[in-house]
């Protein structure tokens, strides 16, 4: 009696080459179409303005949140060391500028009174960052 | 490579945003004497947006701009903006946004 042989069916290989498209498709329109935050804390909501105009690269960034905590560089301050870090950056460059990020339904009050501490310690080019409204 | 591009993706996802940013000015007030006219200063008090009072006359946020208008003829030249108490950063930051479309030629914010 003959056996047949085997058969073993190869598969064949998968193409990927319409899924890379895709995917190169997507991450162009991600590249082309969006541009990265300017800050990485989600718990604020930022106020909002009728028109944009580009906030420009570079700045320090201060995150102040609803309610009232500081934030340099993703670590909590609080206003003491805020303000040394004020006069630190004064020192540095007292030209370049203080970006501060404000929750909207932050107390204004509070937040004018970071913006003089800011300007009191030689910083002399204070800007809030808001978004244009949808 | 796809795994490559996969991450690439995921970063720009997480990382990007579509929203239009904006940096708006503000200046505080500085310690000193005043400097000028004291006539050519209007002051804007800010209780919330349907309550603003220039000059001590109440106005709706509507009319801010050209009640400053007014005032900029008969020869205002700068303005302070004190929120009270209760006010938030949106009413502020609508505030003076209104105060930059108007011929001033400064706004200084005070507590």
């Amino acid at each position: 009696m003959r056996l047949r042989a085997a058969q073993i069916k190869k598969q064949p290989a998968e193409n990927m080459i319409p899924l890379i498209n895709i995917v190169f498709l997507i991450l162009i329109f991600f590249l082309v179409a969006s541009a990265l935050r300017p800050f990485g804390d989600r718990e604020v909501r930022l106020a909002e303005m009728t028109e944009a105009q580009a906030p420009g690269a570079g700045n320090r960034m201060a995150v102040l949140r609803q309610d009232g905590s500081i934030y340099v560089g993703g670590i909590r301050i609080g206003e003491s060391e805020l303000q040394s870090q004020f006069a630190s950056w004064a020192r540095q460059d007292g030209n370049r500028g203080v970006t501060l990020v404000a929750d909207r339904d932050m107390d204004a009050a509070a937040l004018i009174s970071i913006v003089t501490q800011a300007n009191a310690a030689g910083v002399r080019d204070v800007k809030l960052l808001t978004r244009k409204a949808r | 490579m796809i795994d490559v591009v996969f991450l690439l993706l995921i970063f720009f996802m997480l990382a990007s945003t579509f929203l239009k940013f904006s940096a708006l000015p503000v200046s505080g007030a500085r310690g000193g004497g005043v400097s000028g006219n004291l006539s050519e200063i209007a002051l804007i008090q800010l209780r919330g947006l349907d309550d603003i009072r220039v000059n001590n006359v109440g106005v709706r946020l509507d009319g801010l701009q050209d009640r400053i208008a007014a005032l900029v003829e008969k020869g205002v030249t700068r303005a302070v903006l004190q929120p009270a108490e209760g006010a938030k950063v949106q009413d502020l930051v609508k505030a003076l946004e209104i105060t930059r479309k108007t011929a001033l030629k400064s706004v200084v914010v005070v507590r």
